[in-house]
């Protein structure tokens, strides 16, 4: 039910819940057109993720494309994971990021000194940000997805996302879609081009 | 200390056996574990438990939080709302008492943080057979809930997580199934991520079943609710080419079932609530005139607003 007249949510994504472990996710996408008219508030998210189960509850390791975090009025990128041990959530430095700008997202298991890594790359300027999540759990689901906040309308949202080129280590997804039809949007479409190395989210614009 | 012989040979004697008698106690506890650990439930057994469990939940009064997780800055204030469907409980008296947990699915008590203030109302109330009552739960915070300073063009610590748990108690009603968990994410920014952490999701048991002409199968369905709820839950079963993979599904990819094939799906359009498992059954049923091959089904399920599916694939062999 919503109380709210503007929707925020993960309005859709392709996901695998019934895997056993993974241990490297590396997606490419590139920077989709920003949206064409959007409200002040308006924030969008666009990320690979891996979620894992300690007894504490989920946690999430994503590298993500975001438009207008902390009101910034474009695109940047920057690793994020949580919650931790003391729930709270952690962002990496932030880079610069363009429309067309090519990106890869990833996500793996270093050996030594046993962490989870986080990064998200810039192939077209080099610059990276990557940030460590300690050893959270086992990577049991993985996540693509286009996460919004304050959006009414087609205006408020990206173009479509083509994750591509995708592979894994450990275990490997067989995507499924899912989306949000309560989202005042319409266009929204998954579609899974290739099992498992290329999805589209797909919008309106 | 100067010790008699027999004194020492007594020490000695003790401290034997109390190793021993310690050795006992902890092998008897390692193998006690063990063996619990080994007696792990067959898959039978946990679809029986887990059918059980669907028929429970579509019969008992039930209730849950209707927006699970909230983000707010520090300083501001939200709402949510419960609603307690009665079903045949009642006449009784409801109380609703609201407190901190380390995380979703602990009951246990923690001190309230400064600066966080939560309140449900009303938390008490006498609820009828075949009612639904609605409480509304207002979340306050105060800057001092995240005292980090947020650099944004560098990184560091973006949100502070808080679980709450609802208790809630409907005299004479013990079977009820009403507690809930809301968690509350208090950040300058918004975090991306954390809205998702318990979405809904679902599976079928078999992705493929072979049956002969004239045979019945049976397989399952199970969706977990997650942070979604209270919710209408639907499921559409159709026929696809199986070339093109996208959601929604595009008319064009849908097809016919062809006269001989029946798929059914039970329980279908129920009320779910947050943070369970539903078990549906599949039946796949061929009469002797439907030609033998394969036929793709694709298995919608609509709940909450969200949609998303799964392909079953039916051989059918002469």
């Amino acid at each position: 039910m919503n109380y709210c007249t503007k929707y925020s949510g993960w309005a859709e994504k392709a996901y695998e819940t019934n895997a056993d472990s993974f241990i490297k996710f590396v997606a490419y996408w590139s920077c989709p057109s920003a949206p064409p008219s959007p409200s002040s508030d308006v924030v969008d998210y666009l990320f690979n993720a891996f979620q894992c189960y300690p007894s504490g509850g989920p946690v999430i390791l994503q590298p993500v494309l975001e438009w207008n975090y902390a009101g910034s009025g474009r695109w940047t990128g920057a690793p994020w994971w949580g919650p931790d041990e003391n729930n709270q959530y952690h962002r990496g430095g932030p880079i610069e990021i363009s429309v067309g700008d090519s990106l890869e997202g990833k996500i793996w298991w270093e050996p030594s000194p046993q962490v989870y890594a986080i990064q998200i790359r810039n192939q077209d300027t080099s610059s990276t940000s990557v940030i460590y999540a300690g050893n959270p759990g086992i990577m049991e689901d993985v996540f693509l997805a286009l996460e919004v906040y304050n959006v009414d309308d087609d205006n408020d949202v990206p173009g479509d996302t083509d994750f591509h080129s995708m592979t894994f280590e450990g275990d490997t997804p067989i995507w499924k879609g899912d989306v949000d039809e309560n989202a005042p949007l319409s266009g929204l479409n998954v579609e899974i081009v290739s099992q498992p190395d290329r999805v589209i989210l797909h919008t309106a614009n | 200390m100067n010790m008699d012989k027999r004194v020492k040979k007594r020490y000695l004697v003790g401290i034997v056996v109390i190793i021993v008698i310690g050795v006992g106690i902890m092998s008897a506890l390692y193998f006690h574990q063990k063996g619990t650990k080994f007696q792990e439930k067959s898959p039978q057994t946990e679809l029986q438990e887990e059918l059980a469990s669907t028929k429970a939940l579509l019969t008992v009064p039930v209730g849950c939080i209707h927006n699970n997780f909230i983000q707010l800055k520090p300083g501001e204030k939200k709402e949510t709302y419960y609603t307690l469907y009665t079903r045949n409980g009642g006449p009784g008296e409801v109380t609703c008492k609201i407190y901190r947990v380390a995380h979703v699915y602990e009951k246990e008590k923690m001190t309230m943080p400064e600066g966080l203030n939560v309140s449900i109302e009303p938390s008490k109330f006498i609820a009828q057979p075949h009612k639904n009552y609605t409480s509304k739960i207002t979340v306050k915070t105060s800057p001092e809930l995240f005292p980090h300073e947020v650099n944004v063009s560098v990184g560091g610590i973006a949100g502070r997580e808080y679980t709450l748990y609802l208790r809630v108690i409907f005299e004479g009603e013990n079977e009820t199934i009403g507690d809930d968990w809301l968690r509350i994410l208090v950040r300058p920014f918004t975090v991306p991520g954390a809205s998702g952490l318990y979405l809904p999701h679902g599976y079928l048991h078999n992705n493929s079943i072979t049956l002969k002409l004239g045979e019945t199968k049976e397989t399952y369905y199970t969706l977990h609710t997650g942070e979604s709820g209270p919710e209408e839950v639907s499921y559409d079963i159709y026929r696809i080419t199986g070339k093109v993979n996208m959601l929604p599904m595009p008319e064009e990819e849908k097809l016919p079932i062809p006269e001989g094939l029946t798929v059914s799906i039970e329980p279908n359009n129920f009320l779910a609530r947050t943070h369970e498992n539903y078990t549906s059954k599949i039946t796949v049923k061929t009469s002797p005139e439907l030609l033998p091959g394969e036929y793709v089904l694709c298995m919608e399920a609509h709940f909450g607003g969200r949609l998303t599916n799964d392909w079953l694939t039916v051989n059918v062999e002469p």
